[in-house]
């Protein structure tokens, strides 16, 4: 075959293909290579990943991130379906309301994670100041620090953080309902309830299969609010795999490890995908 | 047009070339934030004397910095000198990419005599130099003299040994005149500058009872021995059942607790010189003392070394220029100037900057000083005692369970 030979399509997709095999492929069989070789660069066939599983934190650091992940997005989800369905009904100053819904997922990850860290605060943190003037408790109370407050506390940070995308896209999935929907159902007498049970969630559901996708993934691989709040402490008590990742590498300087980590994260990650894709988007052609 | 094109080409290749090589020759010193002015300053002097050489300083900020310099040693394109600190020279040396630096330096006229021991051992790895250390500090008790008076307390008198020190300690924590909570010693465990900052403040309580991490030859492992739980014990007694730590204690970094001091609701923490300059600028009205740590009944206190030191990278464009950089700030009135503690250089010490009287108790501390283990794996050994610091203060298990399991970790990863 020739040059010539060749679609002009393939020309045209290849600048992009290279690119893309510059800044993905090559990091990935890189990381790869780190995960079976040693400091020295010898193979050290499945060294790293023995040292990586049998270390005693990690079945805590799994349970954590699952926990993380599942707590963040179902939160995400609930807030942002309710706040997109309130969003679309008529009232007055709609359009302030929906602006100022923006502001959590416009702010930084980093400027919003210190503000919070800073309300959660034991001593100093406006959220114990205000229960405590209200009298709900009498005790200031380690949101951070106690071990059953401190990952509810950063799922709610990363749910407040993310609703108002899902909220957005909600809308925007609404407003594509048309509306003799609504009135074909009025006729028959249904129910605001019985709207968004038998209209809006139905014809939401494409918007809802691939929200959630992006949703999980960014919770993933989401460390911003979880490192710059907590660190993943008190004692790994808030420890997810990234920030895992992060430290081995960059601040135990063992890149190796660290890749192997990176490895089977990866696996870890494939799997669910294929797994949510399997069940949603299966059912999706049905 | 043929030609026009040349001499466009030829110039700009000239023009890159030039570019080129002004940022090859610039000597690039990264120093700290805080230290900005004072670099540039001496950089100017340095030029005047060095004519040819052009030194471009840039400031790092403390979060994140020993990743940074390890990416630019691992990418082969560093900057030519930089201020570490001694804590992270051994691990950095570790990766092979430092330069060894005494005989250069001493052909340099950097005079190794007045260089307090303790520092330089903070910059050897296998028997050669990595650093040249220009800032040495140690820990002192930084107290709240009205707080003292409050509770009936001398506050000429700060305590001396553990048991006088848990009674203070126990006396300055409860309501003050105001109405305002008080807690007597500030535990760090938590926040942001860790495990450092625990680490600073705990494995002190274990060297003064003659325990601590590792053994002297830095292979065997003590941290679960009696000597060593008895002083971790302390420090988390002091928060879990004494409570004379402020309820954020396991969210509080240095930083926090200066903060909490400084508005009078902690009345002592362990602090360096900097520390009192920094209390002293946000709270005037607070009358400060200082003493040497407190130590168990009839043996010595002991502390870290904390400190700066200056590395030179084996990468490093401009070598030779970086070394005659580095034996012109090692001189001691230079040092006085750039620390923000005390010098590393001994007769630095002379200089009035010194003569404060408050300073006393730092510069007994210097003595007891110790330098932390150089080993590299030292880095991940205080994050694992550290993890474990963390479940005694959550009394999630007792000192003793959390020390057994710490050593355990610890072992298993010198064995790897």
């Amino acid at each position: 075959m020739t040059l010539r030979n060749i679609s002009p399509g393939v020309w045209f997709i290849l600048p992009t293909m290279l690119l893309l095999a510059a800044l993905i492929v090559y990091p990935m069989l890189s990381t790869a290579e780190l995960s079976v070789t040693d400091a020295n660069g010898a193979f050290s066939g499945m060294r790293n990943f023995n040292v990586a599983i049998s270390a005693p934190s990690t079945r805590l650091i799994l349970f954590n991130t699952a926990y993380y992940v599942i707590g963040s997005v179902v939160f995400q989800l609930l807030l942002g379906i309710l706040a997109g369905i309130l969003l679309n009904q008529h009232f007055a100053g709609r359009s302030l309301v929906r602006s100022l819904m923006l502001i959590p997922w416009v702010v930084p990850g980093i400027v919003a994670a210190m503000t919070w860290a800073w309300m959660f605060h034991t001593d100093y943190g406006i959220i114990n100041y205000m229960l405590m003037q209200v009298g709900i408790i009498s005790e200031p109370i380690g949101w951070l620090t106690n071990p059953n407050t401190v990952m509810p506390a950063l799922i709610a940070v990363n749910a407040w953080k993310m609703f108002p995308f899902v909220a957005v896209m909600v809308l925007a999935g609404l407003q594509s309902v048309p509306e003799e929907l609504y009135e074909a159902v009025r006729v028959d007498g249904a129910s605001f309830w019985h709207e968004i049970w038998h209209i809006m969630l139905p014809q939401l559901r494409p918007v809802l299969v691939s929200i959630t996708l992006l949703l999980t993934i960014w919770a993933l691989d989401g460390i911003t609010i979880i490192y710059s709040i907590t660190g993943g402490g008190p004692a790994n008590r808030s420890m997810i795999f990234p920030i895992q990742i992060y430290v081995q590498a960059f601040e135990y300087f063992e890149f190796n490890r660290a890749a192997a980590l990176s490895v089977l994260y990866f696996l870890f990650i494939s799997v669910i995908i294929v797994l949510y894709m399997r069940v949603f988007a299966a059912q999706e052609k049905d | 047009m043929k030609r026009r094109t040349k001499m466009l080409v030829t110039g700009l290749a000239l023009l890159l070339s030039q570019a080129a090589h002004a940022s090859g020759a610039d000597l690039v010193w990264w120093t700290m934030n805080w230290n900005e002015q004072k670099a540039k300053d001496y950089a100017a002097e340095f030029m005047k004397e060095n004519p040819g050489i052009n030194v471009r300083v840039e400031a790092n900020v403390a979060g994140g910095l020993q990743s940074r310099i390890l990416v630019a040693l691992q990418s082969g394109s560093t900057p030519d000198l930089i201020d570490v600190q001694n804590g992270a020279n051994v691990p950095l040396a570790e990766t092979g990419k430092l330069e060894p630096l005494r005989d250069r330096l001493t052909a340099a006229g950097v005079k190794f005599d007045d260089i307090l021991p303790a520092s330089l051992d903070t910059a050897t790895y296998n028997g050669q130099l990595y650093g040249l250390p220009f800032q040495a500090e140690a820990h002192a008790l930084i107290y709240n003299k009205g707080a003292f008076k409050e509770a009936g307390l001398d506050p000429e008198k700060p305590p001396q040994t553990w048991a006088e020190f848990v009674d203070a300690a126990k006396k300055l924590t409860g309501k003050n005149s105001k109405g305002q909570q008080v807690y007597g010693y500030g535990v760090s465990g938590g926040g942001a500058d860790q495990p450092g900052n625990a680490l600073f403040r705990s494995l002190p309580f274990m060297w003064m009872n003659g325990g601590g991490i590792l053994g002297p030859d830095n292979k065997e492992v003590i941290i679960n021995s009696p000597a060593s739980v008895e002083g971790v014990k302390l420090y988390v007694d002091l928060f879990t059942t004494y409570k004379v730590s402020p309820p954020s204690t396991l969210e509080n970094d240095s930083n926090a607790l200066r903060r909490l001091f400084q508005v009078g609701n902690v009345a002592m923490i362990p602090g360096a010189t900097s520390d009192i300059e920094r209390i002293r600028a946000a709270a005037p009205d607070i009358e400060l003392g200082v003493g040497p740590l407190p130590h168990p009944e009839g043996k010595d206190p002991a502390v870290i070394l904390g400190g700066w030191n200056f590395i030179i990278p084996k990468d490093a464009p401009n070598k030779d220029a970086a070394i005659k950089l580095a034996a012109f700030m090692s001189k001691p009135e230079r040092q006085a100037v750039y620390t923000t503690t005390f010098p590393a250089a001994m007769s630095g010490l002379n200089d009035k900057r010194f003569a404060d009287p408050i300073m006393d108790a730092h510069k007994e501390m210097l003595e007891y000083a110790r330098p932390q283990p150089t080993i590299p794996q030292w880095g991940q050994i205080g994050q694992i005692y550290y993890n474990h610091l963390q479940e005694a203060l959550l009394q999630s298990s007792t000192v003793q369970e959390a020390m057994d399991a710490a050593a355990t970790e610890i072992k298993t990863l010198l064995s790897q």
